[in-house]
């Protein structure tokens, strides 16, 4: 089943640029990364589906639902977490959750207090009181409200020490196990190849790849950097692609079994030698060059 | 209605602040009625104010006219400041009703809770527009139980009662007239500004001395809300129909076209 698609969805802020075009199909049960640096288009693809903004062009469905006619209905069976945390700085964090808790048919108190226990949230702050890990506690509290079917998080992570990290991968990976969906933006690529069924590429509003995370582990080849005396034809014998060759060093991607890379580089007399499994950091690399300065790795 | 009553509980400090700063200073007049109507003030006004110029005084909203003895001519001059402050609290709270979320960023919590834009609108609009009316009749009980205390004793408590009641229902017109405009301006700015909030207010305040100095340009008045119903027009001629109906028109006009940009509105976080 599908649970989010859109068709050409375009949007605009005024005369400059959202998102283009933008074609995606989220399935039931699945993690869907999106990826990309800041400011290209991931947290206003995320306000789009949620109505905030509209789309100049294209549809947008949530659970087969127009997002922009049938928000609220979408909503009931959807938690949001936005990428910077902007609450009511001077109410605290129980009353944010039971506000939270008041638009859900199914927020209860208990429900409420096993958040709070399991994300060791203190009820009697303030949120302006809070850190920022805190903050982002208080809105994955927030947004796990009502037993919704679908996640929505703009950058979840961002901010959160190695240990919240770990309880929120668990929470999610817990979330999908039950069959549920999540929609998660990052740039983080480690998070993305970690947690991810599938995910696409944004660069400059537009979707520029979408990959099978899980269905891509043996379409990954190798990086291989070496310093020594490569022939140029076992060079291009060898290499997928070449990405730089250079006066006794090389860089090439290589696709194909171990031992006969290592039989044939034994070939040659090779001074330094580097082997890395390519993973989809490589692969986003390919699409942004020079432009990841954004990008946590 | 918990949008609502969330938006009562989170704002009803800063009304009351409002109120009683106002009620503290109509209070402090009202207690200066009686030594005001015993030192012969209203000679002192007759003598003194008629040597200024008459457009003068009628940009101050007081002339010779203005009876000092009489307690509703001195609670109207008294209270056009301070329903000038008031009326500078409606449309403060009108531009915040809307534009405060989205301002904050806090929009982005609200909106995404199974919610229409129609609820929060109805619901922010109710509840400001609840607060509002809650501080003017806090005021106006205030201003009431102050001259009720103050008043010379041959006047009628039901008399008193009455012309409180009709210079308050004036005012309140008035306020409401400008927290629509600042719900409507709400709905299609996206950042709150406090300084065009007032900048607005103070405009149509001078537009409204203009209308009031020149006789050519009291077509003007139109354009001046707090002029429709100030506190010394109403003691002293009534309600002025004309501008009541204008004023109706206009907060019909304001609250429908703001509820439907409202639904249209990109909110920009």
């Amino acid at each position: 089943m599908t649970i989010i698609e859109t068709k050409k969805l375009t949007t605009y802020y005024g005369k400059s640029r959202g998102i283009e075009d933008v074609d995606i199909c989220v399935k039931e049960g699945e993690i869907y990364g999106f990826v990309g640096p800041n400011g290209a288009g991931k947290s206003t693809l995320m306000r789009t589906l949620l109505n905030f903004i509209r789309p100049r062009e294209g549809q947008a469905f949530i659970f087969g639902l127009d997002c922009k006619k049938e928000s609220k209905k979408i909503k009931e069976s959807l938690g949001y977490v936005p990428g910077e945390i902007k609450y009511y700085p001077n109410i605290s964090v129980r009353e944010h959750l039971d506000y939270a808790a008041s638009f859900k048919k199914e927020g209860s108190k208990d429900q409420i207090d096993a958040m709070m226990r399991l994300l060791g949230l203190e009820g009697d702050k303030k949120f302006y009181q809070l850190s920022l890990g805190n903050k982002k506690k208080v809105a994955l509290a927030q947004a796990f409200l009502g037993d919704p079917k679908l996640l929505i998080l703009d950058e979840p992570t961002g901010g959160l020490d190695p240990l919240l990290q770990r309880i929120f991968t668990d929470l999610l990976l817990d979330f999908k196990a039950k069959g549920k969906t999540v929609f998660l933006s990052s740039h983080n690529l480690k998070e993305v190849a970690h947690l991810c069924d599938r995910a696409s590429i944004i660069k400059d509003g537009s979707i520029v790849d979408s990959m099978d995370l899980k269905g891509m582990e043996n379409e990954f080849g190798w990086i291989v950097s070496l310093k020594g005396e490569l022939p140029r034809e076992a060079l291009e014998e060898l290499s997928s692609e070449v990405y730089s060759s250079d006066k006794g060093t090389s860089r090439f991607l290589y696709k194909g079994k171990m031992d006969n890379l290592i039989r044939c580089l034994s070939l040659f007399n090779i001074e330094d030698l580097n082997i890395k499994k390519e993973d989809i950091e490589d692969r986003f690399l390919r699409y942004y060059g020079g432009d990841n300065e954004h990008l946590q790795i | 209605m918990n949008i609502f009553k969330f938006e009562i509980k989170r704002n009803q400090k800063t009304a009351l602040l409002w109120t009683l700063i106002s009620g503290f200073f109509v209070f402090l007049f009202m207690a200066l009625f009686p030594s005001m109507k015993n030192s012969g003030i209203q000679e002192f006004v007759v003598t003194k104010f008629d040597a200024f110029p008459k457009e003068f005084m009628t940009a101050f909203g007081v002339d010779s006219a203005v009876n000092f003895d009489d307690i509703m001519h001195y609670t109207a001059y008294t209270l056009q400041y301070i329903i000038m402050a008031m009326a500078v609290y409606g449309i403060l709270l009108g531009f915040d009703s809307l534009l405060i979320e989205e301002t904050q960023g806090t929009i982005e919590f609200l909106y995404a809770q199974p919610t229409s834009r129609k609820k929060i609108f109805w619901s922010k609009v109710l509840s400001h527009g609840w607060l509002l009316f809650q501080s003017l009749f806090l005021l106006g009980m205030i201003t009431f139980l102050s001259a009720v205390v103050f008043k010379p004793d041959n006047l009628a408590f039901r008399t008193l009662g009455l012309d409180m009641a009709e210079l308050f229902l004036g005012s309140l017109f008035v306020c409401f007239l400008y927290f629509f405009l600042g719900v409507f301006i709400g709905s299609i700015m996206h950042t709150k500004s406090s300084g065009l909030a007032l900048g607005i207010f103070f405009l149509s305040y001078i537009v409204g001395i203009l209308s009031r100095i020149k006789e050519d340009l009291s077509f003007m008045r139109y354009f001046a809300p707090f002029d429709y119903a100030l506190p010394m027009d109403i003691v002293r001629q009534g309600w002025d129909l004309k501008y009541i109906f204008v004023g109706a028109v206009a907060m019909i006009v304001l609250l429908f076209s703001s509820f439907f940009l409202y639904q249209k509105k990109n909110f920009r976080i």
